[in-house]
């Protein structure tokens, strides 16, 4: 049953992603890029990350897209149904260098037994420390004591992001 | 001292959090005084972004104390991220220098560039002074961001907002494939931390593919950040496009801080797997010093000029990843510092000479500085022959140390490259140099006049300071040698 | 095994936003792609962090608020040079060769 409903959402998550690639219009692309990432949010439920699920569905398939979303409204982007795809020599290079990473990727991370490197001790589960804890206390613990620094200046980032769009979308007097 | 008190992290990242303070205060300063046609806000809060920085630099001076015994946890205070500090502290000083006139004169939002260009430093820092991948991607992220919307601020410049998406979509990309690595490094060691990836990986072996991937990955994502030539195609046209205090500051402060941190990364933690990255670096340092300088040969604008001869820089630093001993190292830290200084005075002189604007470009407008302008012209060919690594100058002792340190690890064609590499060099900055000596203006009706340059202020300062810098480390280097000697990671 | 299905679909998608980054000229689809390759990172670190422990679903916290904090600039930018352009297509906007 695992492995059906594994396969149905890793179809749809490879289906999405395609259809953002291959989309007639930029609409159509965003709303496979939602499908996508709606079931890589299954995906994430599968491997107990249930926060990160619920995460991904409201701040990356919510928020994030909706600013997409938005962009595309105001620029007047849906009419335009010409096809924007490379062709020619284009293709064959994005095919090459794709094929490049893609074999490299799958030759290199695919098999069971080069997964993780040999000294290191495989199978550590950390679903004991999930029960133990609570999905949203175990990663609450590492957030606010080893990575503090890394979560502070995140706030320093955020910040960032909303002084450099708003000088940007400013419009100049 | 441990990381277990949380004020250690605020003593540790002192220097940041001064900076990332006074950008603060810019930012509420510029909205509380609402008259955006000051005409002196620019030299105002160019005076107080460089008060930040001046202040941060006092208290990166104040940590040399707690330098080494600050070091555990995912932030380092070791003298080697102190010495970065003052680097990347000393380019941006110079840029806002730069700035100052530039912003008036162009109409920029004065308060958010100030700004950015503060927490692009910020940025910078972190990622210098970070043990950890997690935090090198943010310092990374927060330094990327800030010039991506540094090099599209100016509303009126189409070509600004290409440049601007360019970087952002090439950036953004890279990104992409730098986390990947960081995905497959921490999938096949464990963890993120690079101590912890060091004692992962003391007896690998290549059959940690998982591993080679991500390291790999992770070397090209730095390799898109600091333009090394397969994956410099943006370089270019964004060093042409963006305003041109920015992009000085984008060849010098970025470019340092990407090569202090890769070097810390592969140089010291990586440094048990080098066999899966050897062969690649040694092949992209190759590549880059040859072809980043041939195509330089046919640059007509000096900005795409200084672009390539940047990306041919990168070849010459990647060496010193590659043979990591003490000299190179010593290398990579005197070259960085000297190369900040003389990029920055050159696009001092840029700057000058197109008046504050972004016309005037062309290294035939450079004919008859010579003789107009003895002194910017002096200073400007001071600063190409140490670039070029001419003897008397800074550049040369970090050639030579670049050079020994290739040596002594038996890196003898990558040595060899380097030295034909440079000579091909000498013809394109000595072509400015000649256009500016040698040649006098065209005297064509269509072209106006060339008007009169006067140089402000802190344009004068950044031109004499830098002068003087360049020339004193070309002639009596040791001071600064032993200096770095006490900052290395490896020693 | 589930995780390491997971990394081998992490593979296909950040191959996929890869092919994407090159053939697509909108700006949009471009940066949707390199959203999708964003994606594909989040996806290789929950799974793996069920063999190497939690940080990873950590990561995958900083890696949004990256994507977000990227989005929004990205956008900024993109609205920008419609403002001068009138198109989001870059080969419309070739005034700086390549």
């Amino acid at each position: 049953m695992d492995s059906l409903i594994y396969f149905v959402l890793a179809s749809v998550t490879v289906g999405g992603a395609l259809g953002v690639v291959f989309g007639r219009s930029p609409i159509a692309s965003l709303l496979f890029m939602i499908a996508s990432l709606g079931s890589t949010a299954g995906i994430y439920v599968m491997l107990e990350a249930h926060f990160l699920a619920a995460i991904q569905i409201i701040v990356y398939a919510g928020a994030i897209m909706v600013l997409f979303l938005f962009v595309i409204m105001l620029l007047n982007l849906g009419h335009d149904y010409k096809r924007d795809i490379r062709g020619g020599l284009a293709i064959l290079f994005a095919f090459g260098v794709t094929g490049g990473i893609g074999g490299l990727l799958a030759s290199r991370v695919m098999p069971e037994g080069t997964l993780l490197l040999n000294s290191y001790p495989t199978g550590v589960s950390i679903d004991t420390e999930i029960a133990e804890k609570g999905i949203i206390g175990v990663i609450a613990e590492p957030l606010f004591n080893e990575y503090i620094v890394a979560f502070e200046f995140t706030g320093v980032l955020l910040f960032v992001a909303i002084v450099g769009a708003l000088a940007l979308a400013k419009r100049s007097d | 001292m441990s990381f277990l008190n949380q004020w250690n992290y605020f003593l540790a990242l002192g220097p940041q959090a001064i900076l990332t303070t006074f950008a603060i205060g810019i930012l509420l300063f510029g909205v509380s005084r609402n008259n955006t046609s000051d005409e002196h806000q620019g030299w105002l809060l160019g005076r107080i972004s460089l008060a930040g920085v001046i202040a941060a630099g006092i208290v990166n001076a104040g940590l040399y104390p707690f330098a080494d015994r600050l070091s555990d946890g995912i932030v380092a205070v070791d003298r080697y991220a102190l010495f970065s500090n003052w680097v990347l502290l000393l380019g941006s000083a110079m840029a806002i220098l730069i700035s100052i006139s530039y912003v008036e004169k162009q109409r920029i939002q004065v308060p958010e560039y100030f700004a950015l260009l503060l927490f692009a430093t910020v940025g910078l820092m972190l990622m210098t002074a970070s043990l950890d991948l997690m935090l090198v991607f943010i310092g990374l992220e927060i330094a990327s961001i800030s010039v991506y919307a540094l090099a599209t601020i100016d509303q009126r410049s189409p070509k600004g907002s290409e440049a601007g998406l360019k970087y952002f979509l090439l950036g953004a990309f890279s990104t992409g494939i730098f986390l990947y690595g960081v995905a497959l490094i921490y999938g096949s060691t464990g963890s993120a931390n690079l101590t912890e990836i060091l004692n992962a990986t003391v007896d690998a072996d290549d059959t940690g593919v998982m591993l080679i991937t991500g390291v790999i990955m992770l070397a090209v994502g730095f390799c898109f950040k600091v333009g090394v030539v397969p994956f410099h195609m943006w370089t270019p046209d964004v060093y042409q496009g963006s305003p041109m205090p920015i992009t000085g500051y984008m060849s010098v402060a970025i470019k340092a801080g990407a090569f202090f941190t890769f070097y810390r990364i592969f140089g010291i933690y990586l440094d048990n797997i080098q066999f899966s990255w050897g062969t690649v670096f040694w092949w992209l340092a190759l590549v880059t010093m040859i072809g980043a300088n041939l195509v330089a040969l046919v640059q007509n604008n000096i900005k795409r000029l200084l672009a390539y001869s940047g990306i041919a820089h990168s070849g010459y630093l990647l060496i010193t990843v590659l043979a990591n001993n003490t000299t190179s190292e010593s290398g990579l830290l005197y070259y960085l510092a000297v190369y900040t200084v003389a990029n920055m005075g050159l696009f001092a002189g840029f700057v000058l000479v197109a008046n504050h604007a972004e016309h005037r470009v062309e290294v035939s407008d450079y004919a008859g500085l010579g003789s107009k302008q003895p002194f910017i012209a002096m200073a400007l060919t001071v600063f190409l022959l140490s670039l070029g690594g001419f003897p008397a100058t800074g550049g040369f002792i970090g050639k030579i140390l670049i050079l020994r340190g290739a040596l002594e690890d038996n890196y003898l064609l990558l040595a060899i490259a380097l030295v034909i590499s440079t000579l091909i060099s000498y013809w394109y900055y000595l072509r400015l140099a000649w256009f500016m000596w040698m040649k006098e203006q065209a005297a064509t009706p269509n072209t106006e006049k060339a008007p009169e340059i006067e140089i402000p202020l802190a344009l004068k300062l950044v031109l004499a300071v830098s002068l003087v810098l360049i020339v004193y480390a070309g002639i009596f280097p040791s001071q600064l040698i032993g200096f770095i000697e006490t900052s290395l990671l490896k020693g | 095994m589930l995780p390491t299905q997971v990394l081998f679909l992490s593979a296909v998608i950040f191959v996929v936003g890869t092919l994407g980054v090159i053939v697509r000229r909108n700006a949009i689809i471009m940066f949707l792609c390199i959203e999708l390759q964003l994606n594909a990172v989040n996806m290789a670190f929950v799974a793996l962090s069920r063999y190497v422990g939690i940080e990873g679903q950590l990561f995958v916290f900083f890696v949004m608020t990256v994507a977000a904090a990227e989005a929004a600039v990205g956008l900024a930018i993109i609205i920008s040079i419609f403002r001068h352009y009138e198109s989001v297509i870059t080969d419309d906007f070739s005034f700086l060769r390549w």
